[in-house]
């Protein structure tokens, strides 16, 4: 049995970020670098594709469209090389459509431009997260809370709690991504599988009936709202 | 038969009915007018001949007596035939003696003057073919107290009228065919021109601004007005485009900026905690939803320009909707209304997944805002004849019909809806994404409330 206790985010690791745009490279570079990356950034194609395959990173970034080479075609051939770190595309693009491609083009993730600033973060951490972690676990423990993913069992201080198959699923997301920000749109994607934003913040809506189930009677609380961001469990 | 309607209808066929009435109107006179001349000149010339024979009549009888007058009369009987000329001769007593009447007709006067007396058909010995009616008849006193009458029959001036009759018949048959081919023909060729325009609108109506409409070689009057409205067409395409182009140009720039504003935003909320939170949360949601505005914006005239069309997928449309209504259920059950899901299974339609997602989303967001506290949403996915059908209605206040049209406009909201959360952009999507997938938007009072129903005919 394999059990995820996760501490808090790596500092030094590296990131790789091609992109063409001055403005937007300078934004990331400086944001990530204040977050505590190591970062290396080219403006080329074809440079970003040599480092890539000759250096290690942890993640790359990667912007869709570029003067002498397309991000995709670059994607692909770092794919076909056994190249395993985690591809996130920046795209100006941005469409149901274009992210379809993206990710069978083999990249991770997939943020269209522009972004929040910690929406990127909050991607490169998952993505990071997930490359060092054991993806078949039996069961994510947060403090007192054990979520057993074979048996579809959710236990706070060894008492039962009831969920629907929903709230399974986000407290299960949350749970993988313990001790780091999960943004509303990154729940939207992957707990519910839409592109899109909804009128209503409905995600809130399910957080908070979430909570009165986790939460409710405890007095540790172990979902935490990141105003204007998004969430974090443990 | 609507065809046959639509071709009587028409300018041409109207105009050459006129035409043909007006043609027969005047041709009438011409014959009334010629039919007077020439039935005239007849009588004149019966007149003159009825004359001239009462003279000889009475000439025969100065010179020869009384028998050879009889004989001369008997040998006329032999030959009666068309145009016979019928004799009466009677004594100073009216006793018969000669002739081809049995006795004088009444109103007979011998004064040597044509008149038009009634005959009857029985006083006529050996009738031929003449019948009752006025003829014209002469009479005159011989010396002696013998009368003599003279008679034309009828029979001719009769034929002859019914003669000039029946041409007039025929050609005014053969005008009215003549000019009603005409028209129909002209008709035809109008609505040629007609249904080609019209096709050209119907198609443009339906949302394909590119349409234009077909130009013959002719050059004729039809092929001007066609070149006209292509040239306006033209015009107005590029200035629909330009706008679009411009409105989704301002939407995109005005997205870069915003995110950097709120990026700023951002890292003071996060590195400062001395700064009033409350301030820059509240900016914060403020410049959220400009942004969300524009993506929606963006998002729309990308659908509208079809390029989602690629990557298409077959996909189940009653687990769209159950999904989406499992994500809405409980922001409907916060607000204590119950949302009841009728859907058949098994429901593949081709089309984007995540537009119709959003789609029925969108109208579930909309039902739940605008039902009050313990209302009822029913959803159902129902398969019919040929086409798929998604309705969500609500017991809400519903819309009022008029609206119907405009609610699926940019921007539009009703009034009471601007104190609500939202953009007005929401049915928008909606309307786009269906059009996409060429699906029809409808609206349906559902008393109380508003039914909002999507039908999928084409990508079963």
């Amino acid at each position: 049995m394999t059990i995820l206790v996760v501490g808090n985010i790596h500092s030094g690791m590296k990131i790789l970020l091609i992109e063409d745009d001055i403005e937007t490279a300078e934004f990331i570079v400086k944001g990530l670098k204040e977050t505590g990356y190591v970062i290396d950034h080219t403006r080329s194609g074809e440079d970003g594709l040599y480092l890539a395959k000759n250096r290690h990173y942890d993640a790359l970034i990667v912007d869709r469209m570029l003067p002498d080479k397309d991000g995709l075609s670059i994607i692909k051939e770092l794919r076909a090389s056994k190249d395993g770190a985690p591809i996130l595309i920046l795209s100006a693009l941005g469409d149901v459509d274009d992210r379809v491609v993206g990710l069978k083009a083999g990249a991770d993730d997939y943020l269209p431009k522009p972004f929040a600033f910690s929406e990127l973060v909050a991607r490169i951490e998952a993505l990071i997260r997930r490359r060092y972690t054991p993806q078949t676990i039996d069961k994510l423990i947060v403090d007192d809370l054990v979520i057993d993913l074979k048996r579809y069992k959710v236990t706070r201080d060894n008492k039962h709690i009831d969920l629907t198959p929903q709230e399974f699923k986000l407290l299960e997301y949350l749970a993988r991504h313990k001790g780091q920000i999960v943004t509303r749109t990154m729940l939207i994607e992957n707990v519910w599988d839409y592109n899109f934003e909804p009128q209503t913040n409905i995600v809130d809506v399910h957080i908070s009936r979430l909570r009165a189930k986790i939460d409710r009677n405890f007095k540790k609380q172990l979902i935490q709202t990141l105003r204007g961001i998004g969430y974090k469990i443990g | 038969m609507d065809r046959l309607k639509r071709l009587i209808d028409t300018t041409a066929v109207k105009l050459s009915l006129k035409y043909s009435l007006l043609y027969i109107l005047i041709l009438g006179i011409a014959f009334l007018v010629l039919y007077a001349f020439i039935t005239r000149f007849v009588e004149d010339q019966i007149k003159i001949n009825l004359i001239k024979e009462s003279k000889k009549l009475s000439s025969i009888y100065n010179k020869s007596g009384l028998k050879t007058l009889k004989r001369y009369i008997l040998s006329h009987e032999q030959f009666k035939g068309e145009d016979h000329i019928y004799y009466l001769l009677v004594d100073k007593h009216g006793k018969f003696i000669a002739g081809d009447l049995r006795k004088w007709p009444s109103g007979v006067r011998t004064d040597k003057s044509v008149r038009n007396i009634w005959i009857a058909e029985k006083n006529i010995i050996d009738k031929v073919s003449d019948g009752d009616g006025f003829w014209p008849v002469i009479a005159l006193h011989l010396k002696g107290g013998s009368r003599v009458l003279i008679a034309q029959g009828i029979k001719g001036t009769e034929d002859l009228r019914e003669t000039l009759f029946a041409i007039m018949a025929v050609i005014f048959t053969l005008i009215v065919m003549l000019t009603l081919t005409i028209g129909l023909f002209l008709g035809r060729s109008v609505l040629w021109h007609v249904d080609n325009i019209k096709d050209a609108c119907r198609s443009i109506i339906d949302g394909d601004l590119s349409k234009r409409i077909n130009i013959s070689t002719r050059n004729d009057e039809f092929d001007m007005i066609a070149k006209y409205i292509n040239g306006m067409l033209d015009e107005l395409e590029r200035f629909i485009e330009q706008s679009k182009e411009t409105s989704t140009n301002i939407a995109h720039d005005l997205r870069t900026p915003l995110n950097r504003i709120r990026n700023k935003l951002e890292r003071i909320l996060i590195k400062d905690n001395a700064v009033d939170s409350t301030v820059f949360d509240s900016i914060m949601k403020d410049v959220d939803k400009i942004i969300k505005m524009i993506n929606s914006l963006l998002e729309i005239s990308q659908i509208e320009t079809g390029v989602l069309r690629k990557n298409w997928d077959k996909l189940d449309l009653s687990e769209v909707v159950r999904s989406a209504v499992n994500f809405y259920r409980p922001f409907a059950e916060e607000k204590g209304i119950e949302i009841i899901l009728d859907a058949d299974s098994d429901i593949l339609i081709t089309g984007n997944k995540q537009l119709l997602s959003q789609s029925i989303i969108n109208i579930l967001d909309n039902a739940i805002k605008y039902t009050q506290q313990k209302g009822k949403i029913e959803v159902s996915v129902k398969k019919r004849e040929g086409f798929v059908s998604v309705s969500i209605c609500d017991n809400g206040q519903g819309i009022e019909q008029e609206y119907y049209e405009k609610i699926t406009k940019k921007f539009f909201r009703l009034d009471e809806a601007r104190t609500k959360d939202g953009n007005g952009l929401g049915l928008s999507l909606v309307k786009a994404a269906a059009d996409l997938h060429k699906a029809t938007l409808s609206f349906r009072d559902n008393n109380p409330g508003l039914c909002v129903i999507l039908e999928f005919g084409n990508c079963l």
